[in-house]
């Protein structure tokens, strides 16, 4: 039996030492004489350390940010069915107008339901609406099929009112998308909130800008909403998908963007 | 206000670097045995002490610049950046120590860095923390990581290497 291990394959022993092997001299004098001038730029170190700092800063920021949107996420996922979802209301006679119905089945008694816009699918023959209204400390947002062949239904989403609306300054939020294939196949539509004066917004996506004009969230007076239809050959996924939001007031001026 | 409070941080850390700062290039020479990289490695490392300034200020900032040093030459090492050869004489301070011209002190600290060249990484670390900054065993532990027995049989292998270098060997006699 060959007591030779691998090469390359280094063993590791460790064991005690008597004192005496501590302190044995080194045979060479790390301490020798040295002339030279060993500075370093201490300028240069400093805006180094300034850079590393603030990039600390934003990575804390970027990470601080996720776990906020994963908590948010999280909480919307595991609230009240209720309060969270997106739901297929259940058929109504096709004679209810497209307002009594969302009001009725959506916003409850006494709400009101504000369609954003609407839109024609010539293939099904049914009108889709891109809603929103206030329930609460919450806003609703969603899109509803009230005429056509699929008989009535929406799909929309409740959560609390974005912090970001109660600025002072006009405010412009990025659309979410709404992608609910049952409703419509083709074309998502993205539906957004800003608050203060702001009459139109415009995003860009994929080098293509539309346009939409804003209206007041019921019960909300602050807050007013938007809606695109995206066509579907943008393949429009998420609000990340949207490379320039614009706001525009009543005169036409940017405020926000 | 603010303003105020990072001057005068700054004029601290201005005179910890002055203070400091031939002490770590030559602990960084000693465990790179290259003047470039060392100087990189503490200018890197003192960026990084900058950054955290205001929790090292109260502490040990020297410390935490060398154990910068440390793990920054054991990154560059792993990632291959820089490659070297541990246990082959480096031609350049073969060359410059057998040159006529050199003068006694560069004679004297490339025949310290090449015999430091026969030693791994970690057998080079643990040898300059305890003979150039003269800290206990349990201090080297604390900065590289490792468990004080393994300082100590790091050292010990350190030193049995040196003692049969050839060109130690040479030199002792004929001084």
């Amino acid at each position: 039996m060959s007591s030779e291990y691998e090469p390359g394959f280094e063993l590791e022993f460790e064991f005690e030492f008597e004192d005496e092997d501590e302190d044995e001299p080194l045979p060479v004098n790390l301490h020798f004489r040295d002339e030279r001038v060993l500075t370093v730029d201490i300028e240069a170190v400093m805006s180094s350390g300034r850079r590393m700092r603030r990039n600390r800063t934003v990575l804390a920021g970027a990470v601080a940010a996720a776990a906020v949107c994963v908590l948010g996420a999280s909480a919307a996922y595991l609230a009240p069915a209720s309060s969270r979802s997106t739901e297929v209301v259940s058929a109504t006679p096709s004679t209810t107008s497209s307002q009594s119905f969302l009001d009725s089945a959506l916003a409850g008694t006494g709400g009101h339901v504000t369609i954003i816009s609407s839109r024609s699918n010539g293939k099904t023959g049914s009108t889709l609406d891109a809603v929103a209204w206030r329930a609460g400390p919450q806003i609703c947002y969603g899109i509803a099929n009230v005429t056509g062949s699929r008989k009535e239904s929406s799909y929309y989403t409740c959560a609390n009112r974005p912090y970001e609306l109660s600025a002072t300054v006009p405010t412009v939020l990025a659309p979410m998308v709404n992608s609910q294939s049952t409703v419509d196949p083709g074309t998502p539509v993205a539906i957004g909130f800003v608050s203060g004066d702001v009459a139109k917004v415009s995003v860009k996506v994929r080098g293509h800008t539309y346009d939409a004009a804003v209206v007041a969230v019921p019960g909300s007076p602050e807050t007013g909403a938007y809606a695109v239809w995206i066509p579907a050959a943008d393949h429009v996924t998420s609000s990340a998908d949207f490379t320039q939001i614009t706001g525009y007031d009543s005169r036409g001026d940017v405020v926000t963007g | 206000m603010r303003r105020a409070l990072d001057e005068v941080a700054a004029g601290e850390f201005r005179d910890f670097v002055i203070g400091s700062q031939t002490r770590l290039i030559k602990f960084a020479e000693l465990l790179t045995r290259d003047l470039g990289h060392a100087e990189d490695l503490v200018q890197h490392a003192y960026a990084k002490v900058f950054a955290s300034w205001p929790k090292l200020r109260g502490g040990h900032p020297e410390a935490y610049a060398r154990r910068c040093i440390v793990n920054g030459h054991r990154d560059r090492w792993r990632r291959g950046i820089w490659k070297e050869s541990p246990v082959e004489e480096s031609a350049d301070y073969a060359d410059r120590a057998t040159r006529e011209s050199v003068s006694e002190e560069n004679a004297e600290r490339d025949a310290v860095l090449r015999a430091l060249g026969g030693l791994t990484q970690r057998e080079r670390a643990a040898v300059a923390l305890k003979y150039f900054y003269d800290l206990s065993t349990e201090e080297i532990a604390l900065e590289l990581g490792v468990a004080a027995a393994t300082v100590r049989t790091t050292v010990f292998r350190a030193l049995a290497k040196l003692r049969e270098d050839q060109h130690l060997a040479r030199e002792g006699k004929r001084s």
